[in-house]
């Protein structure tokens, strides 16, 4: 492989035919991850699927432009590869995003009070922050093979948001009503949308480690230059991370002005720590000899799957209901 | 000469030594915990000298591992699983709380309580479907398991891992860690820079947390709103130490609070229904029926076979009972009274059958309500009636003043001086509190062998023994006093109404509608309605002189059975269950949780303010060191004044870990993105 590759522009590489192997392991996720979308309409409950006839159209627009983003990134990534198409894609997904973010803000304004309390509106949130950090990944580096990951956690917060939609608008505690409330919160989901993103691409780095750009239709997906997909992600979660650390100070500090105390060992907290614990560990993990690359990579996903926890499983702990920061229902 | 080659650290290897020295550290717990008082820190000098002294003497071999990055990566993933263990394993609870906690948790988890159940651990429980909120029954053999498993985690500490000695040394040591791999990384220079403070962040971190741990204080001060105090009670101190107990702690100046303020969300009421989730075995979230401008049109329950429909609202709500004509083989009789009295009239309902509705206290006497013909009314009304025993001779007299007898030789002579159907001692004299029988007495005169008594006897059997004479010898007395103070009853017949006072009947034909009846002293009644058949119907009315109490009148239409209705008054939110406990509907206030709780505060010292300020939640009054939270409160009830509980906190080491998340996050964002351009940078100045 040549070393002297230019950022844009045709390479010797750029012409050559992608190995078979490449394009059938793209065929299989595809279909895997069309047949995952498929399987979600069709075990959604009557309950859920009458509550998006009952919905605003600031809720039912987004849902739907994140559903039509997803397949055309899916269909474009893993069959169809063109730049029409991507295009198409990426201009609804900044649609969708701009709805999203309407939506929030016309939430704010009708509840008076910034819209990250409830289950489902933390929910709007992350799919906003991860639609807003993969553009603008894909602005930067052009790197789409990603895309059908973002597009997919935007969805499918939408869809889980239909299952919680909230049926009346609740007033904030007092513990709530603080300035930290919407720097915690935001930094926090844009640590979530870095690290979900980044597990997008630990997943793609597991299936093709190093990818050489062969072909003008893998330009598309992997961006214009050689791209490594470890280093890729490790550029993601580094981001992540500093979120992560952010959300977590200031969460502190928080919990300081209000409680007395930065730190009481809640079981939310907790598992915001183990979340950050292992990301550092993966951070480390480079500088040890046989543990960068692959095992490193299962580690991030590891700590994705803390993050789904932290997120979303709060409540199937037993110490749940001593936490303040569990969503209800 | 060969080298000697050392072996490599592995991670394996790292994460063993961590749990051995994290049982180790647990074992010097069990020990301390056996120990009172000074003799409780002996075990933890036995182990820490030997274990410091082994550090000095092997420190070279020990230096790999504390500078190892691999060593650190494991402490780190030790901590990780110690810090999730502590969030599966309920914390800092008794075993009885332990036990109650786990089994709330596995009836809310039925599916894994399900599969515990067919492995044979334990048995199935189900929630007592009457009352919901009522504990849940637990078996003996899961009170067993779980006492046992109790015992286990706690042996090991894992019911208060964040205060354990085995959890706070394995941050000790990776502390220890940390400082080794930053000092030993000298000569440092600009690129290093990221390194330096991300670590040396984190040791500030563990300091400051450690020294405001040690020489910190916290507690709670509770303060009548008006009133002001200078002590608070502190709270027990975790872990290595033995001051574990409570303690008052008084303050170099008085904290005051002046007012207490409640704030709360405008009250709103709404009708919510909750659909019972049969796979998940509790009720969904609820979620509120919409019937503002569209009162009466049947609101329909999504996914049920009922529908709501909202008859009235009311602001002011009481309610009110009315009787109606029903057929002839149900129903119970009753009539419909006007009674009056020197302060107004009321009209009451009174019913034949229920023991509340068929009786009515009119001042001393009482009003009942009977449907029988009348020579099968009652019972003659007995007299109270003294019985006095003497030298086994027997007379019965009349309780009544003035009665006289004389029985017996030598000759006794008994005189009723006094008798109180409701008696009570008032200023040194005896008197009766009403006409009602609650405590009847009656005081006698006794004059017989040459001596005089007075005696007070009671008719109540407990007190039998005071109806024995002390000064003169085979006395005793008796009271025998009728349960029912003189009454006056209602009769209903076929044919007409009557009164019945007791003593004697008299019918008084009342009509409906005609004169009133005097029927007690100051009062008289008037027959505004009768039933000889009758039954109960609710009404609700408004009345603003009872304030403030909202309610709505509904009926659930089902499709497949009869329209019932219902009152649901805000303040009493009681549920109305429809099926089989599968729907429930909730009028409630929407948003219970107050807005906001401030206490105003004044700081004095030396009988001058020096402070004030309204402190609410995230609003804390900082001074001389101390930070007053606004913690807790105790609203005004009833002859009580609201109290505020303030958490009072002393950190000292507070700034050095705000410091620490500074240079934390300064050196994460130097670590990722300002090193790799210096490295850059000087890369192209060497290649230059």
């Amino acid at each position: 492989m040549s070393k002297n590759k230019k950022r844009s522009g045709k390479t010797a590489e750029n012409t050559g035919k992608p190995p078979a192997v490449l394009d059938r392991v793209l065929y299989i996720c595809g279909a895997i991850l069309f047949l995952i979308l498929l399987y979600s309409f069709i075990t959604l409950d009557k309950e859920t699927t009458l509550a998006f006839f009952r919905a605003s159209r600031l809720f039912t627009i987004p849902l739907v432009l994140y559903v039509l983003c997803t397949f055309l990134y899916v269909a474009n990534t893993f069959f169809v590869k063109s730049r029409p198409v991507f295009i198409a894609g990426s201009a609804v997904f900044w649609i969708a995003l701009a709805f999203n973010i309407a939506s929030i803000v016309h939430r704010w304004i009708q509840a008076g009070r910034p819209p990250f309390k409830t289950y489902y509106e933390s929910l709007i949130l992350l799919a906003a922050c991860t639609a807003a950090v993969y553009l603008v990944l894909e602005i930067v580096n052009r790197v789409r093979i990603v895309g059908p990951f973002a597009s997919l956690i935007c969805s499918g917060s939408y869809i889980i948001a239909l299952s919680k939609l909230d049926e009346e608008i609740i007033e904030l505690p007092a513990a709530l009503q603080s300035f930290w409330f919407i720097p915690h919160v935001l930094l926090y989901f844009v640590a979530y949308a870095s690290l979900g993103i980044a597990f997008g691409s630990a997943i793609v780095y597991l299936i093709t480690p190093g990818v050489k750009i062969l072909s003008k239709r893998n330009a598309l997906l992997f961006g214009d230059r050689e791209m490594d997909f470890y280093q890729y992600t490790y550029k993601i979660i580094v981001f992540g991370f500093i979120f992560l650390s952010l959300g977590l100070v200031t969460g502190g500090i928080w919990a300081k002005s209000a409680w007395g105390d930065y730190w009481v060992w809640d079981p939310k907290e907790n598992w915001s720590l183990i979340t950050w614990l292992i990301y550092l560990v993966f951070l480390h993990l480079r500088s040890i000899k046989g543990w960068k690359g692959r095992r490193a990579i299962i580690f991030s996903i590891i700590g994705f799957c803390a993050v789904i926890f932290c997120y979303l499983l709060m409540n199937y702990l037993p110490t749940a209901i001593q936490s303040d920061h569990v969503y209800s229902g | 000469m060969t080298q000697k080659t050392k072996k490599p650290i592995r991670v394996s290897t790292s994460l063993l030594i961590c749990i051995a020295l994290a049982l180790l550290l647990n074992i010097v717990e069990y020990f301390t915990t056996l120990l009172e008082g000074s003799a409780a820190y002996i075990p933890a000098a036995a182990f820490l000298i030997p274990a410091l002294g082994l550090f000095i003497v092997f420190y070279r071999r020990l230096k790999r591992y504390l500078i190892s990055i691999k060593f650190a990566v494991a402490l780190l993933i030790f901590l990780c699983a110690a810090i999730i263990l502590g969030t599966f394993v309920i914390q800092g609870v008794s075993t009885d709380e332990f036990v109650v906690a786990y089994t709330d948790y596995l009836v809310e988890h039925p599916r894994l309580m399900r599969s515990l159940v067919s492995m044979g651990i334990i048995e199935e429980v189900t929630r007592p479907e009457h009352d919901r909120k009522e504990q849940i029954p637990i078996p003996p053999k899961n009170r067993l398991v779980l006492e046992k498993a109790y015992h286990v985690l706690d042996r090991l500490r894992f019911t208060d891992v964040f205060h354990s000695y085995w959890f706070m040394g394995m941050t000790l040591v990776l502390g220890a860690c940390l400082l080794h791999c930053t000092l030993t990384r000298r000569p440092w220079h600009l690129t290093q820079a990221g390194f330096l403070l991300t670590h040396l962040s984190l040791v500030l971190i563990f300091i400051g947390s450690t020294y405001g741990l040690i020489f910190g204080i916290k507690g709670i001060m509770w303060i009548t709103e008006g009133d002001m105090t200078d002590t608070f009670v502190s709270w027990p101190k975790p872990a290595f130490s033995n001051n574990r107990t409570e303690r008052q702690v008084k303050l170099p100046f008085s904290v005051a609070c002046d007012d207490f303020i409640l704030e709360k969300y405008e009250d709103r009421f709404k009708l919510y229904v909750y659909i019972h989730d049969h796979e998940g075995g509790k009720y969904r979230n609820p979620y509120p029926l919409d019937f503002t401008g569209n009162m009466k049109e049947p609101l329909p329950i999504r996914g049920t076979p009922y529908s709501v429909k909202v008859l009235k609202q009311y602001l002011h709500f009481v309610e009110k009972v009315r009787y109606e004509a029903v057929e002839e083989d149900s129903g119970t009789p009753a009539a419909l009274l006007t009674l009056a009295s020197e302060d107004g009239e009321t009209q009451v309902w009174m019913t034949a059958e229920d023991p509340q509705m068929s009786l009515l206290p009119l001042g001393d006497s009482v009003l009942k309500f009977a449907w029988d013909p009348p020579d099968k009314i009652l019972p003659e009304q007995k007299d109270p009636v003294i019985m006095v025993i003497y030298n086994k001779q027997k007379v019965s007299l009349k309780a009544v003043k003035g009665t006289k007898s004389t029985l017996g030789k030598p000759p006794l002579t008994v005189e009723v001086t006094g008798v109180y159907p409701d008696f009570i001692r008032m200023e040194g004299k005896n008197t009766t509190r009403s006409q009602m029988p609650n405590n009847p007495a009656a005081e006698l005169r006794l004059r017989g062998s040459g001596k005089e008594e007075s005696l007070i006897i009671f008719g109540k059997p407990e007190f039998k023994s005071f109806g024995v004479s002390r000064q003169i010898p085979g006395v005793e007395a008796v009271l025998d006093y009728p349960p029912s103070p003189p009454a006056t009853v209602l009769v209903g017949s076929t044919s007409q109404l009557g009164l019945f006072d007791g003593k004697s009947y008299r019918m008084v034909p009342l009509e409906i509608g005609g004169d009133p009846v005097e029927v007690a002293e100051n009062w008289s009644l008037r027959l505004d309605a009768l039933y000889r058949h009758a039954a109960p119907v609710l009404q609700g009315a408004e009345d603003p002189h009872v304030g403030n109490r909202p309610a709505i009148e509904i009926t659930v239409v089902s499709e497949n059975g009869p329209e019932q209705s219902y009152f649901l008054v805000g303040d009493l939110e009681e549920p109305v269950f429809l099926g089989k406990r599968d729907v429930v509907l909730l009028y409630r206030k929407q948003f219970k949780e107050p807005k906001d709780y401030k206490s105003l505060l004044r700081i004095v010292k030396d009988g001058e303010v020096v402070r004030t300020k309204t402190i609410e939640v995230n609003h804390p009054l900082k001074y001389k060191g101390f930070i007053f939270y606004q913690s807790r409160y105790e609203p005004e009830s009833a002859g009580r004044r609201a109290r505020t509980g303030l958490e009072v906190v002393r950190d000292p080491g507070l700034y050095l870990v705000y410091t620490g998340f500074i240079l934390m996050l300064v050196g994460i964002v130097f670590t990722f993105y300002i090193k790799p351009r210096l490295a850059k940078g000087a890369d192209h100045h060497v290649k230059k």
